[in-house]
């Protein structure tokens, strides 16, 4: 007999005989199983039913909270003296019911309960929340005491109460004390965004300017969008200021060096400071039209400079095409290829991504249906008199003969092997043609977008692409072909004579989405 | 005007009290006065409804600075600020281990990891883990006091199952060490006259730690797999870097892989240099070239990579760069894809499926290992077979439990297996 044999029917054996013994088991044993109840770890507990029990009950009186707090207490094992303090406030915070924080701070005085770090932190971000529009802090001295006290407890902060410090120190004048928690949050991770914003604002409304605004570019450097908490301080000491024109133009142009726009409030802020200076400001809807109903002038379209260009270039090169190691994407010998073909390049008018535009309509296409779509795109450049370069990968030789060789005869090719992408041999070869150069690919190039590290070529890249890039939208049976065009104008804050225009988001109503601008007039009537 | 506003609620407040024992009805009086906006401001004083805690912790479960960080003042400042952080999102009812719970080596990782979030999610993933440590315990000790008050069986001293020599048996135990040397000597048979593959150990600079330590446990899996199968592949570990945290992760796994007995190559050289170049042919996802038919004659080598972050084409750089064949499991030729989950398949189920292709020939049978939720109509056919479960078997309590089906189903799954 096999050992394989004997391993069988061992098996058979045992599972008989375990049978029997189970069976055994649960006849005689004769009761119902006994479920185990189980601890999980219950994420809804504080998102819905804690906000639940505290909002949707009436807590006037301090007794209420008591009754609260038990209820709460004995709710869950998640819950425990030791976090529901910092999770009711945190629960006060997040539904904007600062009193009712505040109520349960005199509760928890009342009732002589410490607090531990983290609900302290809660406070100061209550502090911060309920006083930020206030003008004339009275208790500003207290907070700073509070802040002593924890200085001598602990001998660091972290992260979280850091932050929750500077929020509640920003609006007082020990504003000072911001810069150095700042230093405190940087040893274990960035800056946030809002923090950021933060103290800026306290910079610009103590009328630290300089400082407020390196602290505002650090922002922008790092890709982070400013808050509007630092426009609205930065407008409101500008109304103060000698030359309160000037003031917003540098405001201006920091919009414009990175692509921002600014949303509702700014721009109503922004409209109220002119009003105030008899200017004219206002905000209104273009309605896809380039021209300003207001002041009849037109958008422009910002050109790229040849230097930026340059670094546009090397840059998608060193880091999309070869990127951390050349055979991802492609292989030394074509790059080098790729090189010589550029050096001898003449100046094309249209790139073409030949695959994007033959897998317009999908891939499980015979291959009629893809070298038509090509040959259609590349005869509608040909008959408007433009020299046309057509990037693909080398099996696109196999198409038809009919359609391909009206290809190659009308157009040049350059064509990488099967196994390379060819997306950013399209790039550089757009790129190195010159700055009116179109693309035509629907292809929206966001992952190569990413690989272009640098936040300020990434303004770059973005503000080229949308401005030569040609989506196809349609072929119809004729071949004749339909492009979604770029727009005329760049959206951001440009300035012709002496009339601005600010893009600005409107959260009011979404539908004119991309479409809002502020108009100003800087010149006095 | 904020602050005024809520002071006036206060007050109302109070004089809700003194309405309400009066017996007048209140809801008359809750308005607030508009005209009131002009009188000066009158602050009330928060930060004394704040008393601090004065002793932070009991220090004892407090992790040791000096053990994880040695003298590094900067680093221990760091590593205080973060087991401050712990503290507050402790307080805060986040999921985080107790400092009892966090080893030095958590520590150690923590803080290397750049972000907030990063460390946040890392917390979490250590409380998920001793959560569930702790209820398997509860399970287990369940279980335990279920038996122990259950009445035994009594065992008949007679019954011909009993396996002792008194039992009188007729066959003897095989017993597991048999089975192993079994395994093993086909192993060693495999070593003899069996096929080669490589498995290329060459990746764990491009993986991250988790993936290091995944790709560690496939490994062990592809070795089990491979010796319980009834034709093995000689296994090949190549470009082996002994204090990689891959390798020492699968020594983990498999302790006596060192010695000179076990049956496992490993080979600190690449690959290149054991083997005839001709041979070998990369299995990489990302080349055009499909295996069809499958060779006996080639080596093929499988990548040992997990890649759920990063996803470059590490394998096809690699054989392009070395100018290697290339090839790719004929994935799209014989399954027919689900949306989602992707086709990416762990190293040890492509090792099951070269050794089923490899005894067969029948790539069919051997692609059986794809997991099943990543094909198309495996959810249609699950769901069905959940309801189906759900209405004839629950009866009445099918109606209350419909909206649960993953429940139901799990419950007729367990009963099946039963």
């Amino acid at each position: 007999m096999s050992i394989n044999n004997l391993k069988k029917l061992e098996k058979i054996l045992y599972s008989t005989y375990s049978n029997y013994r189970s069976t055994a088991v649960r006849y005689s044993s004769n009761c119902s199983p006994r479920r185990v109840k189980i601890e999980k770890e219950n994420k809804s507990l504080v998102e819905e039913f804690v906000p639940n029990t505290i909002l949707h009950q009436k807590i006037k009186t301090l007794d209420d909270w008591e009754s609260v707090r038990e209820k709460l207490l004995n709710s869950s094992k998640q819950i425990s003296h030791k976090t529901i303090d910092s999770i009711i406030l945190s629960v006060c915070i997040s539904s904007k019911n600062y009193d009712l924080g505040f109520t349960y701070l005199d509760f928890l005085k009342q009732r002589n309960i410490s607090l531990g770090l983290a609900a302290i932190g809660k406070y100061f971000k209550l502090f911060y929340l309920a006083n930020c529009n206030n003008s004339d802090i009275g208790n500003e001295d207290e907070i700073y005491n509070l802040y002593k006290t924890l200085r001598a407890q602990y001998k660091v902060f972290d992260a979280f109460t850091c932050d929750n410090i500077i929020h509640a120190l920003s609006i007082t004048s020990y504003w000072r004390e911001c810069l150095i928690l700042l230093d405190e949050i940087k040893i274990s991770c960035g800056i946030s965004k809002v923090t950021n914003s933060v103290v800026a604002a306290a910079c610009f409304k103590n009328g630290d300017e300089d400082l407020g605004w390196k602290l505002l570019n650090e922002c922008a450097n790092k890709g982070y969008l400013p808050q509007s908490v630092a426009y609205l301080s930065y407008i409101n000491a500008s109304e103060h200021s000698n030359d309160p024109i000037k003031q917003m133009e540098k405001l201006f142009y920091f919009f414009a060096l990175h692509d921002f726009e600014c949303d509702n409030e700014v721009a109503n802020g922004i409209v109220n400071l002119y009003h105030k200076l008899n200017l004219e400001a206002k905000c209104l809807n273009f309605y896809n039209s380039t021209k300003c109903k207001n002041c009849g002038t037109s958008l422009t379209k910002l050109e790229l400079t040849p230097t930026n260009f340059e670094e546009l270039k090397t840059a998608v090169v060193k880091n999309v095409i070869i990127g951390s190691d050349v055979f991802y994407k492609s292989t030394p010998t074509e790059l080098e290829q790729f090189k010589q073909f550029t050096t001898n390049m003449k100046n094309y008018d249209v790139v073409i991504d030949g695959l994007n535009v033959a897998y317009a309509v999908g891939t499980k296409q015979p291959p009629q249906v893809f070298s038509f779509f090509v040959k259609s795109v590349v005869k509608h450049f040909v008959d408007r008199n433009k020299k046309v370069l057509l990037l693909g990968r080398t099996h696109m030789q196999k198409w038809p003969k009919m359609n391909w060789s009206y290809v190659t005869e009308n157009s040049d090719t350059f064509l990488t092997q099967s196994l390379s992408h060819d997306d950013p041999y399209l790039l550089y070869c757009a790129l190195h043609c010159g700055v009116n150069t179109i693309i035509v690919s629907k292809d929206l190039m966001r992952s190569h977008l990413f690989k272009i590290s640098d936040i300020r070529l990434k303004i770059l890249f973005n503000r080229w692409l949308l401005q030569n890039q040609y989506h196809l939208s349609h072929i119809n049976n004729q071949g004749k072909v339909f492009f979604k065009y770029p727009p005329s104008y760049s959206r951001t804050a440009q300035k012709f004579k002496d009339i601005w225009h600010i893009p600005y988001s409107s959260s009011i109503d979404g539908d004119s989405n991309g479409q809002m601008w502020v108009c100003l007039n800087n010149k006095v009537f | 005007m904020f602050r005024f506003v809520r002071f006036c609620r206060i007050r109302l407040y109070s004089l809700d009290s003194v309405i309400k024992n009066t017996g007048i009805k209140t809801h008359t009086i809750i308005q607030i006065p508009q005209t009131n906006y002009g009188i000066t401001q009158i602050v009330k004083n928060y930060s004394n409804s704040v008393i601090v805690n004065p002793s932070s912790e009991d220090h004892s479960s407090e992790p040791n600075v000096l053990e994880i960080v040695g003298d590094n003042a900067e680093l221990a400042h760091k590593l205080n600020v973060l087991i401050l952080e712990a503290e507050v999102l402790r307080q805060e009812g986040k999921g985080v281990p107790d400092n009892s719970f966090l080893t030095n080596d958590n520590w150690k990782h923590l803080l290397t990891l750049p972000s907030l979030s990063a460390r946040r999610k890392y917390l979490e993933f250590l409380f998920k883990v001793g959560k569930k440590k702790e209820n398997r315990e509860k399970k287990k000790q369940a279980k335990r006091e279920e038996w122990e008050e259950s009445p035994k069986p009594k065992r008949d001293p007679d019954d011909v199952m009993n396996y002792n020599l008194g039992g009188n048996h007729f066959m003897l135990r095989v017993y597991e060490t048999t089975m192993n040397q079994m395994y093993n000597n086909r192993l060693i048979q495999a070593m003899q006259f069996g096929q080669k593959l490589i498995v290329d150990c060459g990746f764990h600079k491009n993986m991250t730690p988790r993936e290091n330590s995944n790709c560690a446990k496939q490994l062990m899996l592809l070795f089990a797999d491979n010796r319980s199968s009834d034709e093995p592949f000689d296994l090949h570990y190549c470009n082996v870097t002994r204090d990689s945290s891959l390798i020492t992760g699968l020594n983990k796994f498999i302790t006596t892989m060192y010695e000179p007995t076990f049956p496992l190559n490993l080979h600190q050289k690449s690959y290149l240099e054991v083997f005839p170049k001709e041979q070998l042919v990369y299995l990489t996802p990302h080349c055009k070239e499909v295996l069809k038919t499958y060779s006996h004659d080639d080596i093929y080598i499988i990548g040992g990579i997990v890649d759920k972050v990063n996803n470059e084409p590490l394998s096809l750089a690699k054989a392009k760069k070395e100018g290697l064949r290339m090839a790719k499991l004929p994935l799209d030729y014989y399954l027919e894809w689900g949306a989602g989950s992707g086709k990416s398949l762990t190293i040890n189920q492509v090792l099951s499926i070269l050794v089923d292709v490899k005894r067969t020939g029948d790539w069919k049978y051997a692609l059986r290992h794809v997991p099943r939720r990543k094909l198309a109509h495996f959810f249609e056919e699950s769901a069905t077979r959940k309801l189906y479960n759900a209405v004839s078997k629950e009866g009445s309590i099918a109606t209350k439990n419909f909206g649960n089906l993953k429940y139901s189903g799990r419950m007729s799954n367990l009963r099946r297996y039963k």
